[in-house]
């Protein structure tokens, strides 16, 4: 009997199954619950806006692989929860043409010149949603009350069209409005998928027990946050909001538990993860009490993200290193 | 402070459960490998082509670190010259023995062992070729003496942190656990106690060592021993059954000594710690009370239809290890555990002393590296042992930037191949991190 034919390969023999389509599947699953909480509050228009952002991001990831020729990359998943996440991140009154060029500004220019799927030094979900603040401020800036919100927040609305986030910051005192046990349940004000910081918990949970993320760097972006906004307090009570306020708004979840957790612009080394998210999360409330037009979380993400390679510095002292041995 | 964030290092493995059959029966043909003379790692020939041998003889004596080969059967030499393929590519000769009759050396045997004096223990050691397992064979012997002498190792890293031995760590499971050998010699160890604590006797005297671990994993219920282990007042370590590489050799060490061995500067056995399997104490015993030579090593043959530990002879060829049934559906074979073991290029790879496995894989069970560019996910990171990150060393691997690659202590990995399992890119990272720490030790880059 002839001898089959045998594979000679270095170990590790057995794989634990994990992939990137997997990964990407698992973080975009666990987005859902609070997108379609978004959608429900909000209507079909903010469908449409997801919908969009996400067909953006897609089509042009598919459309790069052709003309490239390529390793097709638009199935892995990437793309679509990166469309997905800025999507989440739009207001719910937004043109769904806005969404859309903001799906193909996220894969043009923050993942596609960077090459293969781990080259982008910033999240494209972030890039796609500062070129947009950019380019379209206005569109950006308006909101729709949610469908379950007080009738006294309707009338408030169409006074006032800014973020609650900035209302607060222009007059500290509608802080105490806001009832934070209520916010955080959902009832807020906000982008489409950033209203329910407990449905953003719930997926997060489910990212980790799928171990599609990890705890350290959102644990660390919310001690810096808090650190950040209870000293600001203190030293301006007139001017700056509590930590209460500042942790559970939307963006902060979504931005602290997701954008936190990208795998490829966030750093390696749990620990250099930690003092990233401190930074990220401190630098958030340095921003939003500035006057940037819109998403100062992001920028705050942004800016630490591309800090990424000097936090990886920060890495443990491996096992047996003996600190005299050079 | 480097466990401030607690989190289990390594993976979850489930344990096989095998039988044990005491001996594998012997092939027609034995083909033993034998390195080229070399004072630091080689053999001396030590029979000709033609030559009619008994069992037990000795056709290779083991020069430097290298343990001395014998023959585990009677028969004919019938080449000295036998062209051999490694499984690292390269080749080498082999001595190709003709089996025929039964007739085996005396062997020197002594019954009141423990009575000898420490370099009697030693030559006796030495004599029967007991090596210590591992990517290479090294002979217990020199290993011990080599822990003495801080001339006679020169590591990888071109230096040597050398202490004598104060204490013997003993293994009653296997590190892989998709393996079973040293769990089957446990069981051994547990219908004969007085085997082994005469082994760790021997050990202790020849060593000069003053404490002694035994390592069991949560699973094992080993009475014998663990009765002897409480009136010999010697330590007692449990692990995780299902965690590797948890029974690695540093970090047994460092979990029975409570402080970590140096890493990447020499091997364990010069850092005063010597970590060692119940066989290998096993055949001490065999070779110092009953002067027999250590020629059948415990194998775990592990296919989809039978999963049995035995002790094959050296020199058997994998054709005759397997059986007909899984050798038909084999794609891939690894020799030693899942994990880190190597694989064979071809059937008629012979068992060595290195071998402690023989894994066939189906078909479907042999995985394709997509080799996907690195994600920086940090999932390598969270389960290196040695709490390296695995993702930036193959980084600079992959981009030949060998300064890097040395700068995150790439020489404190130890192979265990737990970043490449978890990689969800499919990265081949084990190769990866080879390839640099083979480019990096010949330019004297260390």
């Amino acid at each position: 009997m002839r001898d089959p034919e045998i594979v000679v390969s270095m170990g590790p023999h057995a794989h634990s199954g994990r992939t990137v389509p997997r990964f990407m599947a698992t973080r975009t699953l666990s987005l859902l619950p609070a997108a379609g909480f978004g959608v429900y509050q909000f209507g079909v228009g903010a469908a449409l806006t997801l919908g969009a952002a996400v067909l953006g991001a897609l089509v042009t990831e598919g459309a790069l692989d052709v003309v490239s020729k390529r390793r097709p990359q638009a199935l892995d998943g990437h793309a679509a929860l990166q469309g997905l996440l800025l999507g989440m991140m739009l207001s719910p009154v937004a043109p769904w043409w806005v969404a859309l060029i903001g799906g193909v500004a996220a894969v043009l220019i923050g993942k596609a010149p960077f090459g293969p799927l781990g080259g982008a030094p910033l999240s494209p979900a972030i890039v796609g949603l500062l070129v947009l603040a950019i380019s379209f401020p206005q569109d950006l800036r308006q909101y729709a009350a949610p469908r379950t919100a007080d009738p006294a927040w309707h009338a408030q609305d169409a006074a006032r069209p800014e973020m609650p986030a900035d209302a607060v910051l222009l007059d500290p005192s509608d802080a105490q409005e806001i009832s934070t046990f209520h916010a955080f349940l959902g009832d807020q004000v906000g982008a489409i998928g950033a209203i329910s910081p407990l449905l953003l918990l719930l997926g997060f949970w489910l990212m980790l027990w799928l171990r599609a993320g990890t705890w350290q760097g959102p644990l660390g972006y919310f001690l810096g946050m808090g650190m950040a906004a209870h000293l600001g307090h203190l030293l301006w009570p007139d001017s700056l909001p509590g930590a209460s306020f500042h942790l559970t708004t939307g963006m902060s979840a979504l931005c602290g538990l997701y954008l936190m957790t990208e795998p490829i612009c966030t750093p390696v080394v749990p620990r250099g993860l930690f003092a990233f998210g401190v930074v990220a999360g401190a630098l958030a409330v340095v921003l939003r009490a500035s006057a940037l037009p819109y998403a100062p979380e992001a920028w705050a993400l942004a800016i630490t993200m591309l800090a990424t390679p000097l936090f990886d510095r920060i890495r443990p002292r491996p096992f047996g290193k003996v600190a005299s041995h050079a | 402070m480097n466990e401030l964030f607690l989190w289990r290092r390594g993976i979850r493995r489930p344990r096989i459960a095998a039988s044990f059959e005491p001996e594998a029966k012997l092939p027609q043909r034995l083909v033993i490998p034998l390195e080229p003379a070399d004072s630091t790692y080689g053999h001396a020939l030590r029979v000709e082509a033609g030559e009619e041998i008994l069992r037990h003889r000795l056709i290779g004596l083991g020069l430097g670190l290298a343990p001395s080969l014998h023959s585990p059967a009677a028969g004919t030499v019938e080449s000295v010259e036998e062209k051999l393929l490694r499984p690292d590519g390269t080749f080498t000769r082999g001595i190709a023995i003709d089996v025929s009759g039964d007739r085996a050396l005396e062997p020197k045997a002594v019954p009141l062992a423990e009575t000898l004096p420490a370099q009697q223990i030693l030559e006796r050691i030495g004599d029967a070729g007991v090596a210590l397992r591992g990517p290479r064979a090294i002979s217990l012997r020199a290993a011990i003496e080599a822990s003495r002498h801080p001339q006679g190792f020169l590591g990888a890293t071109g230096g040597s942190v050398s202490r004598s031995l104060s204490h013997i760590v003993v293994r009653l499971a296997d590190v892989d656990p998709s393996l079973a050998s040293v769990s089957a010699a446990a069981s051994l160890a547990e219908k004969k106690p007085d085997d082994l604590m005469l082994g760790l006797r021997l050990l202790t005297r020849a060593t000069g060592a003053s404490r002694i671990t035994l390592v069991l994993h949560k699973g094992q219920k080993l009475p014998n021993v663990e009765g002897l282990a409480e009136e010999l007042e010697l330590g007692l370590l449990r692990v995780s059954a299902h965690r590797y590489p948890e029974l690695a050799g540093p970090l047994v060490a460092a979990k029975a000594s409570g402080i970590e061995p140096p890493v990447g500067i020499g091997p364990l056995y010069t850092s005063g710690v010597l970590v060692t399997d119940v066989d290998t104490v096993l055949e001490v015993v065999e070779a110092v009370r009953d002067g027999l030579p250590s020629v059948r090593p415990f194998v775990t043959i592990s296919t989809s239809m039978e999963k049995t530990v035995r002790r094959v002879a050296i020199g058997t060829p994998l054709r005759a290890v397997i059986g007909a049934g899984a050798r038909a559906e084999a794609r891939k074979i690894a020799l030693g555990g899942l994990m880190a073991g190597i694989a064979a290029p071809d059937f008629d790879q012979p068992v060595v002393k290195e071998t402690d496995g023989v894994c066939v894989l189906p078909g479907k069970d042999v995985l394709c590296s997509q080799n996907l560019p690195c994600m920086g996910c940090g999932a390598c990171a969270r389960a290196c042992p040695m709490r390296l990150v695995p993702s930036l060393l193959s980084r600079a691997a992959e981009f030949d930037q060998l300064d890097t690659a040395r700068s995150l202590d790439i020489f404190h990995c130890i192979d265990c191949g737990v970043c490449g399992f978890v990689c969800p890119a499919g990265r081949s990272m084990v190769q990866l991190i080879t390839a640099a720490k083979t480019a990096l030790v010949p330019r004297g880059r260390v």
